[in-house]
């Protein structure tokens, strides 16, 4: 009812905007989906899938959802007349989807979907660990050098502090991803390889007790819509260390 | 005797950690035929459930080998069911829980996670599968005679269920009666204390540690 109410071409959600919808792990979708995506075709709106495999459930390891993220391309196409998808495993602990395993796993399917078919595939990025946080940053990071090296289309924002506390999401992370992404463009993968490696040891022990981080309302200026000088600190230092490992910002 | 009766506990430990059901059959089977004894095979066999559990936990192994570890251990018991029934014995459980995912959500591998832990936990558990109403919740708790009755919600769409299952406890005045545990992607300690649940569990490990410690008491 909510896609419905919101689909208007007079200051509602475009045609051209992304719509998404989900497809449920594994690989399943309902009559809730589908209904969804008649709406969509009827309006004439572009349709996007957003999906996680689940690492340590029925897509089993890093290969298994390697595997079903792929698979995700051609059923939501062919089921749901989607025309740009974002998969990404997600840890059946974690609840993140920037645990290393995970991160080999989505540069591969963005590899095979880039080089195989003429798909569009986004990287979404599900941290740990919530704003104002270094660690924020660097798991935003190491998904986003990934995948835009690995051929993926767009990225697509985050879902900071596994996505379940309220007001643990700001712009400024997501800013941040665009710059990260952009600034990958110039990286071969193998470089990309090597800074990656390193960033993810900056947080990967601490994925199962992260950060939460601050609130919307702690990490910004409500007034200005600006972040406040110290989640502008921790987005600088964090810059500046991506610097100083090859990726300029 | 006592060579065949480790042999055939053997055999159904291997079948377990294989996930080979017919390998478990035939060995379970065997056992019966041979009068080994069964009270003392199930509690070698639930320990290395425990292990499966312990490995899973720590993603040595996924759902998938851990359900078919369980399917193979639930085809042993269901083979020893009877026989310990005519001696008038049982097999011990630590409790049993009705589980399922809230109405309108087809979500179910953290549900199905959940369920297969609990069961390598040795709990007597009740999957109702996906999308399950509020009455049908209970009504299974009713006629199971359960402890507890989990609730898994995996979208924010979905979460008021858990709710509506809970509020419909209170209305028919049988809340005190089952323990409610919620748990789900989207889920939270807050969210639980506000719809007045009993317990939360954020992933299927606590969530057996959790159903463990409400036995304990009750």
């Amino acid at each position: 009812m909510g896609e419905i109410a919101a689909s208007s071409t007079e200051g509602g959600l475009r045609k051209t905007d992304g719509h998404m919808v989900a497809m449920a792990a594994e690989l399943k979708t309902n009559y809730a989906a589908l209904a969804k995506v008649i709406h969509l075709i009827t309006y004439g709106a572009n349709i996007n899938t957003i999906y996680a495999s689940i690492f340590g459930g029925f897509a089993g390891g890093a290969e298994g959802c390697a595997i079903v993220d792929t698979a995700l391309s051609v059923a939501a196409t062919l089921v749901h007349k989607a025309v740009f998808h974002c998969a990404r495993p997600m840890h059946v602990k974690y609840v993140c989807s920037t645990f290393p395993e995970a991160l080999w796993a989505l540069n591969i399917t963005g590899m095979a979907i880039s080089r195989n078919s003429h798909l569009l595939s986004g990287s979404s990025t599900f941290t740990a660990a919530g704003p104002c946080t270094d660690m924020i940053l660097y798991e935003s990071a190491a998904q986003t050098i990934g995948a835009t090296v690995s051929g993926c289309a767009g990225v697509l924002g985050h879902g900071p502090a596994r996505s379940i506390h309220r007001d643990r999401a700001t712009g400024l992370e997501s800013r941040f991803m665009g710059e990260v992404s952009q600034a990958s463009t110039e990286l071969s993968l193998t470089s990309a390889n090597e800074i990656v490696k390193d960033i993810i040891k900056k947080y990967a022990t601490k994925l199962e007790n992260p950060p939460l981080g601050k609130t919307f309302q702690e990490s910004y200026d409500v007034r200005t819509i600006s972040p406040t000088k110290e989640w502008s600190g921790v987005y600088e230092s964090v810059k500046k260390d991506l610097a100083d490992r090859g990726l300029e910002l | 005797m006592a060579k065949m009766s480790e042999k055939l506990v053997g055999d159904m430990k291997e079948a377990i950690r294989n996930g080979d059901s017919e390998a478990a059959k035939r060995a379970a089977d065997l056992a019966v035929s041979e009068g080994i004894d069964l009270t003392a095979a199930i509690k070698e066999l639930s320990a290395v459930m425990a292990e499966i559990g312990e490995r899973f936990s720590r993603l040595e192994i996924f759902l998938t080998d851990l359900m078919m570890s369980g399917e193979a251990m639930k085809t042993i018991t269901d083979v020893f069911a009877p026989v310990l029934r005519e001696r008038k014995l049982s097999i011990a459980r630590i409790g049993k829980i009705v589980i399922g995912t809230v109405r309108g959500d087809i979500h179910d591998i953290g549900k199905t996670l959940t369920a297969a832990s609990l069961d390598a936990a040795a709990f007597e558990v009740h999957d109702l599968g996906v999308d399950v109403t509020p009455i049908a919740f209970i009504e299974k708790a009713r006629d199971v005679g359960a402890d507890m009755i989990g609730l898994s919600a995996l979208m924010t769409t979905t979460m008021p269920y858990q709710h509506e299952t809970i509020r419909l406890l209170e209305e028919m005045k049988l809340r005190s009666k089952y323990r409610v545990v919620v748990g789900g992607g989207p889920t939270t300690r807050e969210w639980a204390r506000e719809i007045g649940a009993d317990e939360y569990g954020k992933d299927c490990t606590e969530a057996v540690r959790i159903c463990k410690k409400i036995m304990e008491v009750r």
